[in-house]
């Protein structure tokens, strides 16, 4: 008889122990609580890829960038002492 | 309502925290002291100037409660008036993705504020101007260190669930928003969608396996194994991320309706059509309504003769492809008067949720200054076996002036109707047309239109 009122009383810890902490006033659904904190670090490493990926593209885009900017650098020398190479035009005949 | 009291809007009891109620004309939204370092850390961290600024919340000012004589509350909020407030179910398939789209944008954001979302029911979005805005100002907690989204499962029914199952079955499932108050269960979702719905990694994640842990609502053990676990900001910001590319992959459903290439289909010749708009542009100038109500619109031709005259307008039509069209024309021309809803006359969204109370009915977010009914009285009379007199009953309580178009039985569109059915409509003639509409309108005008059978009425309600 008298275990009956410890044994209530640890129910209730427990109850306490385990009823998840309320966030806001809607339920966020304890199923779906403990889904994200499954799938958190599938999409801690989705974050991580997609930032790198960005970071690795800018940098080849860079890389690309001043390879073209080299290779137009040298058509347009080429160009212009083509250019210079021509004869002028002979205006007025 | 008597001037003086205020009146708390059926909607607004689930908060502790935050109240929405009318007071003298205006919507105000009360904070509880309780909820106020909340507010504080949204509007001091600048968060609320981000947002405000990317037009995606609602701007308010502060009221002292003093000044109005409402003491209980900590602070008082006057957002900007929303002209039309409009629900999920009433949305197409592309503004429901907007809706979600902003939610989602503004949870981004929020969390580098050191801020969340506590809820993303989509009632929390309304149009104003034409695109998406938050409107639940006392929606944004301070960030629970280490704690996955608490509105995940909302987003997930109210938007994810429906997009999804739009996209994937090929036509719209809002209206089923209307019994689904809050979203479609997931697990409804889940067993719905086709097969190969598990081969898309996203969906496989936030919708199937996510309607699965459902089942671990009622196992404290499981939950108790892993609440202990910190959720990082990285996994927040890549939940955010990959929920953003979904919805952005959705293709709308792209089903054939009954009236989506209405226009390329009309029985109207050239003239006789360009002889229309000029006679309801004409009937729009000598009213000069501020409030319009289009039912039928189809893509809006019409309702954007009355939103030219700077008229606040709702462009309703029941068909879902024709409310995209207009949604998405509206959108490229940057349209700010016109809202495009679906809207089914013969069953017009009722009062919902609590006490009946929580969303309004059609009606009851009226009366306007005009509506127009163009095209229209025969699907109704007709179509739907409604007497002309309970239309004219319906429409008077709708606005003060109405535009209709009266369409005759040898009309073509009229004759198509009848060629499969008996003809149980011996009082469906243009003398018991307007016989009907007397009993509750001033007849002002009647135009017949050129090279038509059909005649625009112009009537000012009794």
């Amino acid at each position: 008889m008298k275990k009956k009122p410890l044994a209530g009383l640890g129910l209730v810890l427990v109850f306490f122990w385990v009823s998840p902490p309320s966030y806001g006033y809607i339920d966020p659904g304890a199923g779906s609580f403990v889904f994200q904190m499954l799938i958190g670090a599938l999409m801690a490493g989705i974050a991580t890829i997609a930032c790198w990926s960005a970071r690795i593209y800018a940098w080849l885009k860079g890389v690309s960038g001043q390879s073209e900017n080299a290779t137009k650098a040298g058509k347009g020398a080429k160009q212009e002492k083509a250019d210079l190479d021509q004869p002028e035009p002979n205006e007025g005949k | 309502m008597k001037d003086g009291v205020f009146e708390e809007l059926g909607s607004s009891f689930r908060d502790p925290e935050a109240k929405v109620f009318r007071w003298k004309g205006s919507i105000y939204r009360g904070l509880a002291a309780s909820y106020l370092p909340h507010y504080n850390r949204l509007m001091q961290s600048g968060c609320y100037d981000d947002l405000v600024e990317r037009n995606w919340l609602i701007p308010h000012e502060e009221v002292p409660p003093d000044q109005v004589g409402l003491g209980k509350w900590a602070l008082l909020l006057r957002p900007k008036k929303i002209p039309f407030i409009s629900y999920p179910y009433e949305w197409c398939f592309g503004q429901l993705r907007d809706a979600a789209h902003v939610t989602l944008r503004i949870q981004e954001v929020a969390i580098e504020y050191g801020l969340s979302l506590k809820d993303s029911s989509a009632f929390n979005v309304q149009f104003l101007d034409g695109n998406p805005v938050f409107i639940d100002t006392s929606s944004f907690e301070i960030l629970p260190a280490g704690k996955p989204w608490s509105a995940y499962r909302q987003f997930c029914s109210h938007f994810l669930g429906p997009l999804i199952w739009g996209s994937y079955l090929g036509f719209p499932v809002q209206l089923f928003l209307r019994n689904h108050f809050d979203g479609l269960p997931l697990d409804l979702v889940s067993a719905s969608l086709p097969w190969y719905s598990w081969l898309d990694p996203s969906v496989l994640i936030h919708i199937h396996l996510h309607a699965l842990s459902q089942r671990w609502n009622s196992s404290p053990e499981r939950f108790s194994e892993v609440a202990g676990r910190p959720y990082s900001m990285n996994a927040f910001r890549g939940q955010l991320s990959h929920l953003l590319g979904l919805l952005c992959g959705l293709k709308k459903p792209s089903g054939k309706t009954v009236w989506d290439t209405y226009y390329d289909k009309t029985n109207y010749s050239k003239s006789s059509f360009e002889c229309k708009i000029q006679i309801v542009q004409e009937l729009l100038n000598e009213i000069q309504p501020s409030s319009v109500w289009d039912f039928g619109a189809n893509l809006g031709s019409f309702s954007k003769r009355a939103a030219g005259l700077g008229a606040s307008v709702v462009a309703f039509d029941s068909d879902p492809q024709a409310v995209e069209k207009a949604y998405e024309g509206i959108k490229k021309e940057n349209g700010k008067r016109i809202l495009p809803l679906l809207m089914d006359l013969s069953n017009p969204s009722p009062s919902l949720g609590w006490a009946e109370s929580e969303r309004f009915s059609l009606s009851e977010r009226g009366p306007v200054d005009a509506v127009l009914a163009l095209a229209l009285v025969h699907h109704l009379a007709i179509g739907n076996n409604v007497p002309l007199e309970r239309i004219a009953q319906w429409f008077h309580k709708l606005g003060k002036w109405l535009i209709i178009e009266f369409v005759p039985k040898n009309d073509s569109q009229v004759k198509k109707m009848l060629a499969s059915r008996k003809d149980v409509f011996p009082l469906y003639h243009d003398a018991q047309f307007e016989m009907a509409f007397r009993k509750y309108y001033h007849l002002k005008r009647r135009i017949p239109i050129r090279d038509s059978l059909r005649t625009v009425f112009l009537m000012e309600a009794k």
